[in-house]
């Protein structure tokens, strides 16, 4: 679609966890790519491997997990093998995360305001005062009133919903490329969820930045993104447009997913479909598609056989041997 | 929902583990050895081939005059001013450690165990008193409570045992009162409520079982702490009255000669520290492996 | 906050009267005449029988523990059996001295704990890191008495220092803290010990377990900066209230390394007394040890309420 190359480009990634009783494969052959200012979403169940790729992207891995094979490139430059230094010059300025519970995540000792500036000093030239100022104005720009008290307050005097704004500000102190959210709303209520997506929303208009949401929640997805892949016991299983995702789904699970998702015009008092079995375990997977368990379409061949990754039509791809009829086809 | 961002291998691998027989692991087996080993030679002194009478001293000089080196023949490790055997003395005064240590545990146990699990699972006003009561105990500093009562209830190995285990009995219950609060809730001991079962049957069949590995482990620490009290209390005289040997009253017997015969304060001293290293290492290697059971299940 | 102060407060009247009570009970239904205590073995009946009305040994016991608490309300913790001085000014002459050896002792055993455990934490199962958790456990199955004549024996006779003797801070302050430094520095040994696992131990929690470290670390701050600047802050306050529990072990072991390097502090005032039967010193020595360790511990959850912000400004909103 766009002729200049993406800002993040992640190919074949491969995350192993080493434990005493053998490796698990987190993050299985997983590629995607992100162009500047675009929003794609990660869409996927707990232990799909989604919130591993994130943090592999950012360099967060820690033993024992490990990057077995793949590349991850941003803006063109390779940040796999990078030295902790180097990696600690790209966190934080060049790609910043904002994570899924605000409480937890910041420091429950130290005054706002100093967490912010500790980021805004280790990668600009501002003094002290003018970090302090800086800060001050990021609150002010995530919609925190009175953020002159704020700053000298500490996490634990923040309602939930500010926390995470403190940590949005944080976040885009050094004016990120890439901002990656992970599952951003999921600890908090449904109001303050709608509130803190619109205000990532018009930061990221503001500021030009791409944003990679990771969510287990597909609803969301749909309203924020511009494309959406979707994993599976640590693959990328799908991948497309989201409007096009949504209204026409090839996987089976997927299709299950958008199938989960209650509306308005589902009848009522009817149990909404929910998908069989659970996922299963990573370190006992299969030779077939990981899902084949617990797909409707499975046959032999899903079994012994794992679907590669195809792109079957431009935009999109998906990893099935057996993908739904296209309702658009028809 | 909230996600726990764990490592899926935290998670994953569990069901193998299960089926896999676990190794006996370094962290155990060295300090079990140890232990047994001390042990062994500490009791089995009294039959020991070649080793002389703890108190029977071979005066050869006048009063001092009769220490012998190391190496010194029938006497592996030398004597002390009166010429009795270190060696012979250090492992008839383990058995003095080994009987308060165990005995010390043992009374803190039955008592404290038992009180907090009462006052953990009875609650309310049975669990503020006897709690309150136990905060009084906990306030003397253990060495100076066993100073105390040991002065006073006169050098005997029960009153030592008595005098020791008092310090115990206020972590001991603490320590059984926090676990049968957590049990208490669990759906396992409601249930045997709602059927009627009695509390006394609740508390023995269900609580107590789920109580008594932490207490056990506890044990360990507070058995290395009982013999370095008792030691002390010998150190300072006051412990079991001389001739009989003990590992206190030996070191404190060489420190008069410490410049030139160490040998009198670190013979038993060195049996103490390993006694007490192995039993600390024991109870932390058995720790780790009940964690690692509890988190993979 | 203030409400949980009050409670506190409250709390450490009935543990006080509590302690005083046990102690005088301890020693007063044990064996052992006092009587006896002041007028030696030989003394005839008449003579003891004189001299225990005149103490007031024929009352009941609680009649007795209650003069002995009025007294000590009022500052008056009775005579030395021995000496016929004053427990109370016997207490205030030693009590400087134990404190100062004490103070000493925590303040090496921080100095001491605190970097080991940080380096320990930077590369845990690295070569320091085993190391270190040896010592501390070496630390910790050790006796004091032990450490002390293994101090002796590898520093004071080869550096020519005092093994035993006190020389008082007004008297000569450099040999003061000569003559203080072995004293301390066998009660650091233990403290040491236990500080530093303690430490260690909650900077490995914390930086495993804490989502906080992730975002510093996405923030792209430094590991040892992690350690230091945001870490160790969170670290601080439970290792703040072991030092409070730890204590009770300094004031035991101040006994016995007071009787090892003949210094004239509280524990050795103690240890003479219980030698000398003398009970109206040991009850006085124990009821000031065990309510300066309630005391104490009391203290240690002031200084934590006013360091930890998550306790501090509860104040504000409630």
């Amino acid at each position: 679609m766009t002729t200049t190359p993406p800002l993040l480009e992640v190919e074949n990634l491969r995350v192993v966890f080493d434990g005493v009783l053998g490796s698990v494969t987190a993050v299985n052959d997983v590629s995607l790519s992100v162009d500047r200012g675009q929003t794609i979403a990660v869409v996927g169940e707990s232990g799909s491997g989604k919130s591993v790729t994130a943090r592999t992207i950012m360099g967060l891995s820690t033993p024992p997990g490990r990057i077995a094979e793949g590349s991850i490139r941003l803006a063109g430059r390779e940040l796999v093998g990078l030295t902790d230094r180097q990696w600690r010059g790209v966190r934080g300025s060049q790609i910043a995360m904002v994570f899924q519970d605000p409480m937890r995540s910041l420091n429950p000792t130290m005054k706002v305001g100093t967490q912010i500036e500790e980021a805004i000093r280790l990668h600009t030239d501002l003094s002290k005062k003018q970090a302090r100022a800086r800060a001050v104005e990021l609150l002010d720009a995530v919609r925190i009133a009175a953020p002159r008290r704020r700053v000298d307050e500490y996490p634990h005097q923040l309602s939930g919903g500010m926390r995470q704004r403190v940590m949005i500000a944080l976040a885009l102190s050094c004016g990120p490329e890439l901002l990656i959210a992970d599952e951003p709303t999921t600890a908090l209520d449904v109001t303050t969820q709608q509130q803190i997506l619109d205000l990532m929303g018009e930061l990221q208009a503001d500021m030009g930045m791409a944003v990679m949401l990771i969510t287990h929640d597909i609803g969301i997805a749909a309203s924020y993104t511009d494309t959406v892949f979707v994993m599976y016991a640590g693959q990328v299983v799908e991948s497309a447009p989201t409007r096009r995702l949504f209204t026409d789904p090839r996987m089976p699970y997927t299709r299950a997913l958008l199938d989960s998702i209650p509306s308005l015009d589902s009848p009522a008092h009817e149990p909404l479909p929910a998908i069989e079995g659970s996922p299963p375990d990573l370190a006992e997977l299969s030779a077939g598609c990981s899902f084949s368990a617990r797909c409707p379409r499975a046959t032999q061949t899903c079994l012994t056989q794992r679907p590669a990754l195809i792109e079957h039509e431009a935009g999109r791809a998906w990893a099935c041997w057996h993908p739904v009829e296209s309702k658009e086809a028809s | 929902m909230t996600e726990p961002l764990t490592d899926p291998v935290a998670a994953a691998p569990v069901a193998k583990s299960r089926s896999r027989r676990r190794r006996p692991s370094f962290e155990i087996v060295i300090p079990g050895t140890l232990l047994a080993l001390i042990a062994a030679a500490c009791l089995l002194a009294p039959i020991l081939p070649g080793l002389p009478d703890p108190n029977l001293g071979v005066l050869n000089g006048g009063e001092g005059e009769s220490r012998m080196g190391l190496f010194s023949p029938g006497h592996l490790l030398g004597t002390d001013a009166l010429g009795r055997d270190l060696l012979s003395r250090s492992l008839h005064g383990g058995q003095l450690s080994i009987i308060v240590g165990l005995g010390s545990v043992a009374v803190g146990l039955l008592i404290g165990g038992t009180l907090g699990i009462v006052a953990g699972y009875a609650g309310g006003a049975v669990d503020t008193v006897v709690m309150r009561v136990l905060d009084v105990f906990l306030a003397f500093p253990s060495l100076v409570l066993a100073l105390v009562v040991a002065t006073y209830l006169g050098p005997s190995i029960p009153n030592l045992i008595i005098a020791i285990a008092f310090f115990a009995i206020p972590s001991y219950a603490r320590i059984a009162r926090a676990g049968a609060l957590s049990v208490r809730e669990r759906d396992f001991v409601l249930s045997a409520r709602l059927t009627g079962a009695r509390a006394g049957h609740i508390l023995i069949r269900h609580v107590t079982p789920r109580v008594v590995g932490s207490l056990l482990t506890y044990g360990l620490l507070i058995c290395g702490i009982a013999i370095i009290t008792e030691a002390s209390l010998s150190f300072l005289g006051l412990g079991i009255s001389p001739p009989t040997p003990s590992w206190g009253s030996m070191m404190a017997d060489g420190k008069t000669d410490l410049s030139t015969a160490p040998q009198i304060v670190l013979v038993p001293g060195l049996l103490l520290f390993l006694t007490v290293v192995s039993l600390n290492l024991l109870a932390d290697g058995i720790r780790h492996r009940l964690d690692s059971e509890g988190s993979s299940r | 906050m203030l409400r949980l102060l009050g409670r506190r407060l409250l709390h450490l009247i009935p543990v006080t009267i509590g302690v005083s009570f046990l102690t005088f009970m301890l020693l007063n239904l044990l064996p052992g005449d006092p009587a006896l205590t002041v007028l030696g073995e030989g003394a005839t009946p008449e003579a003891v029988e004189a001299i225990t009305e005149q103490m007031g040994l024929n009352d009941p016991v609680l009649l007795r523990y209650w003069h002995w608490f009025v007294g000590a309300l009022g500052g008056d913790l009775g005579t030395s059996l021995n000496s016929g001085e004053s427990v109370t000014t016997l207490l205030l002459q030693r009590v400087p001295t134990s404190l100062e050896i004490m103070l000493l002792a925590q303040i090496i055993a921080l100095v001491v704990a605190l970097p080991v455990a940080i380096v320990s934490v930077r590369r845990p199962g690295s070569l320091f890191d085993r190391f270190a958790g040896l010592t501390a456990f070496a630390g910790v199955a050790t006796p004091p008495f032990l450490v002390g004549m293994l101090l002796v024996l590898v520093v004071a006779i080869p550096f020519g220092l005092p093994a035993t003797g006190w020389i008082p801070f007004t008297e000569n302050p450099v040999m003061n803290l000569r003559s203080a430094f072995l004293p301390a520095l066998t009660l650091a040994a233990a403290l040491y010990a236990v500080y530093m696992r303690v430490l260690r131990a909650d900077l490995v929690t914390q930086l495993t377990q804490e989502e906080y470290v992730t975002t510093a670390r996405a923030k792209g701050v430094a590991q040892g900066t992690i350690i230091r600047r945001h870490v160790l802050r969170n670290s601080v306050f439970p290792l703040i209230t072991v030092i409070g529990i730890n204590m009770g072990a300094l004031l035991g072991g101040a006994v016995i390394v007071e009787t090892l390097f003949a210094v004239p502090g509280l524990g050795k005032l103690m240890i003479d007394a219980i030698y000398q039967r003398d009970v109206v010193v040991v009850q006085g020595a124990v009821v000031v040890i065990a309510v300066a360790f309630v005391l104490i511990n009391f203290a240690v959850d002031l200084l934590y309420a006013a360091l930890d912000p998550r306790i501090r400004h509860d104040r504000a909103s409630h």
